[in-house]
């Protein structure tokens, strides 16, 4: 468990004791309705879980490092960027990746762009965002965070 | 008839199921691989998910409707667009985390439109804040 998980946990747990010294009646009502809102999404979430290994198979981190390191920025930003939608790689396995590329000589366009997206857009979640918010929000969310990435990689390739 | 209603409200998991198993025939060691690489996001999902668990129980019941109402609601203005965007920042983890505790306060009534909630999903959050403006 990293440091930010452990935080949370301790967080959530005293406040939660708090909660329960505060009022056990409310506490106890809250905890069933929660129960029945995570079961509903509980099955999803496991399903894109071992969605996300399939993912992870077809597009291993080798090939993600070719197209992030490909000559033409343009398109190996897009490219990157819909890679990163795609996939759901825990940030310390991409920092580092996509860390050693840029160290290499690879554009920071499309590493950040691919960075950006991995967090900001998600292709295999978009079932269960689509079930919880609606279509229109979860298409509106994500291809509004698709185009943003691109801005940002922009933008980042200027700045620095 | 049941069971078409069980295979429709888990077709996720079942399309994951059938995708798994023809992999399993076809290339084992493919299969194999995906097995093994999904496992890192399960023991993820199971540190992750009880606290999302504990905080949707605290949100429910300490923190007034009142309160979300005015700090992330439709008359919340720039303040309720910050909190938002603190929330979303600050938060780390899979983006499915950020789910419950969004569509907790929507049902809350806190976010009148959908775009504060958006805040809630992590770290993209200021882009998105413009965005869905």
């Amino acid at each position: 468990m990293d440091i930010f998980t452990i935080i949370f946990w301790v967080i959530a747990v005293v406040l939660f004791v708090v909660s329960l010294v505060k009022s056990k009646e409310k506490t106890f009502d809250a905890m069933k309705k929660s129960k029945s809102m995570m079961g509903g999404m509980i099955g999803e979430i496991v399903a894109i879980i071992f969605l996300i290994g399939l993912v992870l198979t077809f597009i291993p981190p080798e090939t993600i490092k070719t197209v992030l390191g490909s000559s033409n920025t343009i398109v190996s930003t897009f490219i990157s960027a819909a890679v990163g939608s795609i996939t759901l790689i825990p940030a310390f396995v991409a920092f580092p990746l996509v860390g050693s590329l840029v160290d290499a000589g690879a554009s920071i366009v499309p590493a950040v762009g691919f960075l950006t997206t991995l967090t900001m857009v998600g292709v295999v979640t978009f079932p269960l965002e689509k079930k919880e918010f609606g279509t229109k929000f979860a298409v509106t969310r994500n291809l509004f965070s698709f185009a943003f990435a691109i801005v940002i990689a922009l933008v980042m390739g200027v700045i620095i | 008839m049941k069971i078409v209603s069980v295979l429709k409200r888990n077709r996720l998991i079942f399309l994951v199921l059938v995708v798994y198993s023809i992999l399993l025939f076809t290339s084992p060691d493919k299969a194999i691989q995906s097995w093994k690489n999904s496992t890192y996001y399960l023991i993820e999902m199971l540190q992750v998910l009880p606290v999302i668990f504990l905080l949707t129980v605290v949100i429910e019941a300490l923190v007034p409707k009142e309160m979300i109402i005015k700090d992330f609601g439709e008359n919340s203005g720039i303040k309720g667009n910050l909190f938002s965007l603190l929330l979303g920042s600050i938060s780390a983890g899979p983006i499915y985390a950020a789910f419950p505790i969004s569509k907790l306060m929507l049902k809350k009534k806190g976010c009148q439109h959908y775009k504060y909630c958006n805040y809630l999903k992590f770290m993209g959050c200021y882009k998105n804040t413009y965005a869905c403006k």
